[in-house]
């Protein structure tokens, strides 16, 4: 028991999501399966979001296939949800990011797109095409009686 | 990629400077001195660094010995690994396996040596591959490629003027010098007589503060090339290959060094998503 508890909670550890970037919500990244082909997207606002030195804060969000090739683009929200207004496919993995455009002193910033990481440091590999973003799949359609 | 970077980290004779994780990005109060900025390149060329095969059925036969036996080793490690579950009778089926492969070495080199006397290339073809890999990169200008990206995107993305400086003209009115360093590129693979290749390249840039010389700043990307093609296939068609990967890599390394730099507003550390679920 002394031995197994500290691994359980090594392995537990190591299963949890480490994020980059803005924190999703919604689609979890854990629980990446969803119930609706119109998903609401949601993620935590950005943390420095009420420091007086951050001004027109917008988020940009994409959805892409698992090729990576953007489906869904919405730039310039204000809010931090975004519903998807056209069907996605059912039964379909994507992938989805998000990211914090804004000024700071009046100079254009932003923050780096919301992916998985493997490593509490970013690491200096340059990924192509795209790397890991958020996963999520469809549902399989509804059998009509 | 762990193998790449060791087997770079030895080629360049720089153990332990691995580019391994990004420095964080130049903070808000640096980037508000930086004035004036230019950006230049280094025209210097790099050679292609890396693998290259055995040139000619000598070096290959001595070559094939070696791997030969490497893979003799390699069978005799793992079948002795694998008979310590076999209960009782595991010290005997080890030692038999131990036994064999050690006396079946030198017929593993002999082997090994034959194969790679047949398989290598003749040294002309190797070195033809080699000077059309190096005029490739020699005509490519990969970092200026590089720079002229960073300065098309921060035309439309930054609030920061950029201006071009030619490598070797005067800096006048610059306060701070944005360098793109010649790109270092390596063909990697195993120790074989002709192995298949991927192609690593690190990109370096670096931010210098003009009065005092002092860097500011210096960044290393790192990108292995998915293709994988034996050295000849990497040098075909006036390196072709080569010329395709860096078309393709340029215009995202310039972006990434651009966001790196003047761009992306330092968020807290990667974060365990569970820790902060609402």
């Amino acid at each position: 028991m002394k031995i197994v508890l500290p691994l359980a909670l090594m392995l537990l550890a190591a299963c949890t999501p480490r994020i980059s970037g803005l924190m999703p919500i919604e689609p979890a990244p854990d629980n990446s399966r969803i119930d609706t082909v119109r998903p609401l997207l949601k993620w935590e606002p950005m943390p420095e979001g009420d420091d007086p030195r951050i001004t027109e804060l917008v988020y940009d969000v994409q959805i892409l296939n698992d090729s990576g090739s953007v489906l869904v683009e919405r730039n310039g929200l204000t809010v931090c949800e975004f519903q998807v207004e056209h069907p996605l496919e059912y039964a379909h993995a994507y992938l989805w990011t998000v990211r914090a455009r804004f000024r700071w002193d009046g100079r254009r910033r932003q923050t780096e797109w919301s992916r998985l990481s493997d490593s509490s440091e970013r690491l200096a590999v340059l990924t192509i095409p795209l790397p890991r973003y958020l996963p999520f799949r469809t549902p399989t359609k509804p059998s009509s009686q | 990629l762990l193998l790449a970077l060791a087997i770079v980290a030895a080629h360049c004779g720089c153990g332990g400077v691995a580019p391994a994780r990004l420095p964080d990005t130049p903070s808000e109060d640096l980037r508000s001195r930086f004035g004036r900025i230019g950006v230049t390149w280094n025209a210097v060329v790099e050679p292609v660094g890396g693998f290259v095969p055995a040139r000619g059925s000598w070096d290959g036969a001595g070559r094939g010995a070696v791997a030969g036996m490497l893979a003799d080793l390699k069978i005799t490690i793992g079948l002795t690994g694998a008979s310590a579950v076999a209960g009782e009778a595991a010290p005997f089926l080890m030692a038999g396996f131990l036994g064999l492969g050690l006396a079946m070495l030198p017929v593993s080199a002999m082997i090994g040596s034959i194969y790679g006397a047949a398989a290598a290339p003749d040294a002309r073809t190797v070195q033809a591959a080699v000077d059309a890999l190096q005029g490739a990169v020699d005509r490519q200008q990969f970092p200026r490629r590089v720079a002229e990206t960073i300065l098309g995107r921060a035309s439309v993305s930054l609030d920061d003027r950029l201006e071009e400086i030619l490598p070797g003209t005067r800096l006048d009115g610059i306060d701070t010098l944005l360098v793109v360093e010649p790109a270092r590129l390596v063909l990697v693979g195993p120790y074989n007589v002709n192995p298949d290749l991927q192609l690593l390249l690190l990109q370096s840039a670096s931010l210098t503060r003009v009065s005092d010389h002092r860097m500011l700043y210096q960044v290393t990307l790192l990108h292995l090339v998915s293709a994988k093609a034996p050295f000849l296939s990497w040098g075909k068609d006036d390196a072709a290959l080569l010329r395709s990967a860096l078309d393709q890599l340029s215009q995202p390394l310039g972006e990434r060094l651009l966001e790196e730099m003047f761009l992306l507003h330092p968020l807290p550390e990667n974060q365990d998503w569970k820790k902060v679920k609402p």
